[in-house]
């Protein structure tokens, strides 16, 4: 038995075409549609409250020592508090932390915060503690940014705020380090949260 | 009959007529860009609502609203309607007979790049 093969026409050449444009089609809006939308803007505007009672309550330490132990719990806490804020709404919007997208999200936000953590005992060994608000500020905010390429837009722009931030804390004199540390972790989280959890749902 | 109805019919002959090619018709409910645009953002997001779809494929809540409605009736979705509050809230969830139309769609689209390249 034997088949006659279609001719090659522009007919076919246009369905073939379409087909590839289809599979794109499919790839980019699954691509587009697999942001981790699970950041939490509640959690957010409660970490930026416990860092402002943080930079208020590190202005009045009596030693270097006593504000790095207070900024690093006050740290601690606010994984905690931005932690279970996520894995509740990652619950409440369907997306799963184990998802490809939510893999990517923490492959790309925890190595700027480890970098930052190594940084800040080099910081520390070198008696620079008072640069180190800037130090934070920007590599908290290279982590936020780079988590608003596969998160919500607003995230984006959060980070470049904490990245301008911590520019500024490395440039302006030492001791504002409070105020810069008030502005980003507590204004900018405060504000950023407010507008994530009214568009995004909590 | 529309244009996607008028190229799955095409496609569907076009891989009738190929050697060793599966003889089967493009699901015309899914050929449409909007249906195929809800599917595939459902396929890898376990719920997402009204908003966020109508976002991300920047459509009109008329258009999102008739093409989801298409979907529901072919069973290849679920809709949910509930309240946040005082908001109503419409939430949408794909169907194991969804998940299996999306991936036969897929078949068919890498069948017939396939058939095309080698003639």
């Amino acid at each position: 038995m034997s088949f006659s093969r279609p001719p090659l026409t522009g007919r076919n050449l246009d369905l073939g075409e379409r087909a590839s444009a289809d599979l794109c089609f499919i790839r980019e809006t699954m691509d587009r549609a697999s942001a981790f939308a699970a950041v939490p803007g509640l959690g957010w505007i409660i970490m930026g409250g416990t860092a402002l009672v943080t930079a208020l309550a590190a202005t009045r330490t009596g030693s270097t020592a006593e504000w790095l132990a207070l900024w690093v719990v006050a740290a601690g806490l606010s994984a905690t508090i931005g932690t279970s804020f996520l894995v509740h709404k990652a619950r409440r919007v369907g997306q799963s932390l184990e998802s490809r997208v939510g893999l990517r999200f923490f492959g790309t936000l925890v190595p700027p915060l480890v970098a930052g953590a190594a940084l800040t005992a080099v910081f520390v060994d070198a008696g620079l503690e008072a640069r180190l608000p800037g130090l934070w500020l920007l590599s908290y905010g290279v982590a936020v940014t780079g988590t608003g390429n596969i998160s919500l837009k607003l995230v984006t722009w959060a980070g470049v705020v904490f990245m301008a931030l911590g520019l500024c804390a490395l440039a302006a004199p030492a001791a504002l380090g409070d105020l810069w540390m008030a502005l980003g972790f507590g204004g900018a989280h405060m504000v950023f949260g407010w507008q994530i959890a009214r568009r995004h749902d909590g | 009959m529309g244009d996607g109805a008028k190229a799955s019919k095409r496609a569907g002959s076009h891989l009738r007529r190929l050697p060793g090619k599966r003889p089967a018709e493009l699901d015309p409910t899914i050929h449409e860009r909007m249906r195929l645009g809800i599917l595939s953002a459902l396929a890898v997001n376990d719920v997402l609502d009204f908003k966020d779809l109508k976002g991300l494929l920047d459509a009109t809540d008329g258009n999102l609203s008739v093409h989801a409605r298409k979907l529901e009736e072919a069973g290849y979705l679920t809709t949910r309607k509930s309240f946040q509050g005082r908001t109503p809230r419409t939430t949408f969830r794909l169907t194991a007979a969804g998940r299996r139309a999306l991936t036969r769609y897929l078949d068919h689209m890498e069948a017939l790049i396939r058939a095309v390249r080698d003639e």
